[in-house]
């Protein structure tokens, strides 16, 4: 590079570096994950196209992942969603099994199912550890896994949190398994 | 039979200024993708919240591993000899840049495996190495990043001079590759795991992004161009003829080889395709200005086989990768040059004899020789200077002093650089260019600044493999 050349880049990538420094500490280091607003109770599948970035969704009740920079396997306990529809009173009988604990990277999850007949009417998370925001993702697996009725539904709108959906859909099976 | 001279016009000190502001974009780009990712990583508050040890480690790993990334992929680009960087800085120079960056990408890799098992040790109270193996059994890409951990170590270490000089070139090569397994197996913990990365899908464009833009420009470059254009072209062997006692060329023909578009003065990375031979190719330089049927290469018969290609069976298919280097004529600004060769070094001078660009007495061709009976293209080059009326200077016998480049003998009372301007009177208004062994290079190189020319004036290549 040329001296003139040189000295430019070098302004320019200091003022870059300063301003993004400056920028910066105010940003609240995210995690991972990106929530996806869903509106579960009317579309079951949520259809918003997870490449962009979706605006900071408020309602999500998720741990706040700004105190949460470091991963951290304390699991941490997250304000339990509960189903926002009760079941309509039983007309069999209602059992619960839970899971073993799976540990995984970013934390442990484990929950129990509730079952009414054959229709899983609640998934409690007794623990839903993830650090980074990942945590966010939660909520969203519980909605998509009650909708979905199985083990078996599409996560691929839940991006940036694959180890996170492996361990929930792996203790999510454990307790259907116990069924 | 000699090719018609090229059309070339010297256009003085605008030819180096062009070059400088290519090399100043390129440069600029690189440079700027290294801030952009510290740029990111700052905006996302990377640098912000370090309240203890361990969120500091993180903020550590994230900046390293990113800076890292980026600086390795800078490294396989130059080091894939794609010609839009090689045009502008030649094999040479781009090669250098890629050892300079060796050990800063090693450090940088190194200090981002440190922080990452340092930093969750800490969140996750436990010691380094239950840690690790907590991560490598835990999550599958975590084990493959650590394989490329080791792999990229190990192609590091292998290359420090002193490992290097003890490797046999092969083994050295065989391990090298393994860059290439380094690089890729730790995509998949950058783009699932990546706190700068991971969902983030600006970030997850930009480097994919520039994954695939380095892939497609090896693939390419090293590997389907080369295939293609000499299976296309159907480049075989025709003739070897020995030379000298120590030089043999190899002609190799084909169709349409205005393909390559090569240029007198460069070389080619030439495979031979036999069972014993496709897998080792040497570099090659022409040492006659190439033709669309033609290539005409000549090779010093030393190390490992270049001797067994003498005795290559006539018609074999050959594959070539090239033509690199910016030994050309494109690099000249003035109306008189000087081509200098020593010994091995004279092909690409040979070739650039024959196509320059100069009226009779423009061109000066000095040529250094032990002895003149056993010199590699001195009958080629004279034919030349006789028809196109260039001046030749043989410069034969042995030195007088270790330091000096010409031979004892006449006037051999004076210093080199006065014996070079008596031969050259204007040589510091001209062109030169050197191709020789690197330590008569440098020498010609001291000659020419104690005479006055300029250093964009002189023009060397050294093949330093």
């Amino acid at each position: 590079m040329r001296k003139s050349t040189q000295a430019l880049m070098g302004t320019a990538s200091l003022i870059a570096v300063v301003t993004g420094f400056q920028v910066g500490a105010n940003a609240n280091p995210t995690g991972g994950f990106t929530a996806i607003p869903t509106t579960p109770t009317t579309d079951p599948t949520p259809t918003v196209d997870p490449t962009t970035p979706a605006p900071t969704d408020t309602s999500t009740p998720t741990t706040d992942p700004t105190t949460k920079p470091t991963p951290t396997k304390t699991p941490t306990k997250t304000p339990t969603p509960k189903p926002t529809k009760k079941p309509t009173p039983p007309p069999s009988s209602t059992v619960s099994h839970t899971s073993s604990a799976v540990h995984y990277r970013y934390g442990t999850v484990q929950l129990t199912v509730t079952k009414t007949g054959s229709t899983i009417t609640d998934i409690n998370l007794d623990q839903a550890g993830a650090t980074s925001g990942r945590a966010a993702s939660f909520p969203y697996l519980v909605q998509l896994a009650i909708s979905a009725q199985s083990a078996s539904f599409d996560t691929s709108m839940l991006s940036g949190a694959t180890y996170s959906v492996d361990a929930f859909m792996t203790a999510f099976s454990d307790a259907l398994a116990q069924f | 039979m000699l090719v018609e001279p090229s059309q070339f016009k010297p256009k003085g000190y605008k030819t180096i200024k062009r070059l400088q502001s290519k090399q100043d974009l390129i440069e600029a780009i690189g440079w700027g993708s290294l801030i952009w990712v510290t740029l990111t990583f700052l905006l996302d508050g990377g640098a912000n919240a370090l309240v203890d040890l361990s969120s500091a480690l993180n903020a550590v790993n994230r900046l390293s591993a990113l800076l890292a990334t980026n600086l390795l992929l800078i490294q396989v680009l130059l080091i894939a000899r794609v010609p839009w960087l090689d045009r502008l800085y030649g094999h040479d120079r781009a090669t250098l840049t890629h050892k300079k960056l060796g050990k800063p990408v090693l450090y940088l890799v190194v200090l981002h495996f440190v922080t990452v098992i340092w930093s969750y040790s800490i969140s996750d109270s436990l010691n380094v190495i239950d840690e690790t193996l907590s991560l490598i059994n835990s999550v599958s890409d975590y084990l493959l990043a650590t394989i490329s951990f080791v792999l990229m170590i190990l192609v590091v270490v292998t290359s420090l001079n002193l490992a290097r000089k003890r490797l046999p070139y092969e083994a050295w090569y065989l391990i090298h590759l393994f860059a290439y397994g380094s690089v890729m197996l730790a995509i998949p913990h950058q783009i699932n795991l990546g706190s700068d990365i991971a969902g983030k899908p600006l970030a997850q464009a930009f480097w994919i992004g520039a994954y695939l833009f380095v892939a497609l420009n090896i693939l390419w470059f090293r590997l389907l161009q080369p295939i293609v254009f000499s299976g296309f072209s159907g480049l075989k062997v025709s003739k070897t003829f020995a030379e000298a006692s120590d030089a043999t060329s190899i002609y190799l023909t084909g169709r349409n080889l205005k393909r390559f578009n090569a240029q007198a003065g460069q070389f080619f990375i030439v495979r031979v395709i036999t069972w014993k031979q496709w897998w080792r190719a040497h570099p090659f330089s022409l040492s006659a200005a190439p033709t669309n049927n033609t290539l005409r290469f000549t090779i010093g018969n030393r190390g490992d086989d270049t001797a067994a290609l003498q005795n290559i069976k006539l018609g074999t298919r050959v594959i070539v990768e090239g033509p690199y280097g910016v030994f050309t004529e494109e690099r000249r600004t003035q109306d008189h040059v000087v081509l200098v060769a020593a010994g091995i070094g004279a092909p690409p001078i040979r070739a650039l004899a024959e196509s320059i660009a100069a009226r009779p007495g423009e061109a000066t061709i000095i040529y250094r020789v032990r002895n003149s009976n056993d010199a590699a293209l001195i009958a080629e080059l004279k034919e030349i200077a006789k028809r196109r009326g260039f001046f030749i200077h043989i410069l034969e016998g042995s030195r007088k002093h270790p330091q000096s480049w010409f031979p004892a003998g006449v006037n051999d009372q004076f210093p080199d650089h006065e014996r070079l301007q008596a031969l050259v009177p204007n040589i510091s208004k001209s062109d030169v260019f050197i191709c020789g062994p690197s330590a008569f290079t440098k020498a010609v190189e001291r000659s020419l600044t104690k005479v006055g020319t300029p250093l964009n004036h002189i023009h060397a290549e050294e093949f330093a493999w």
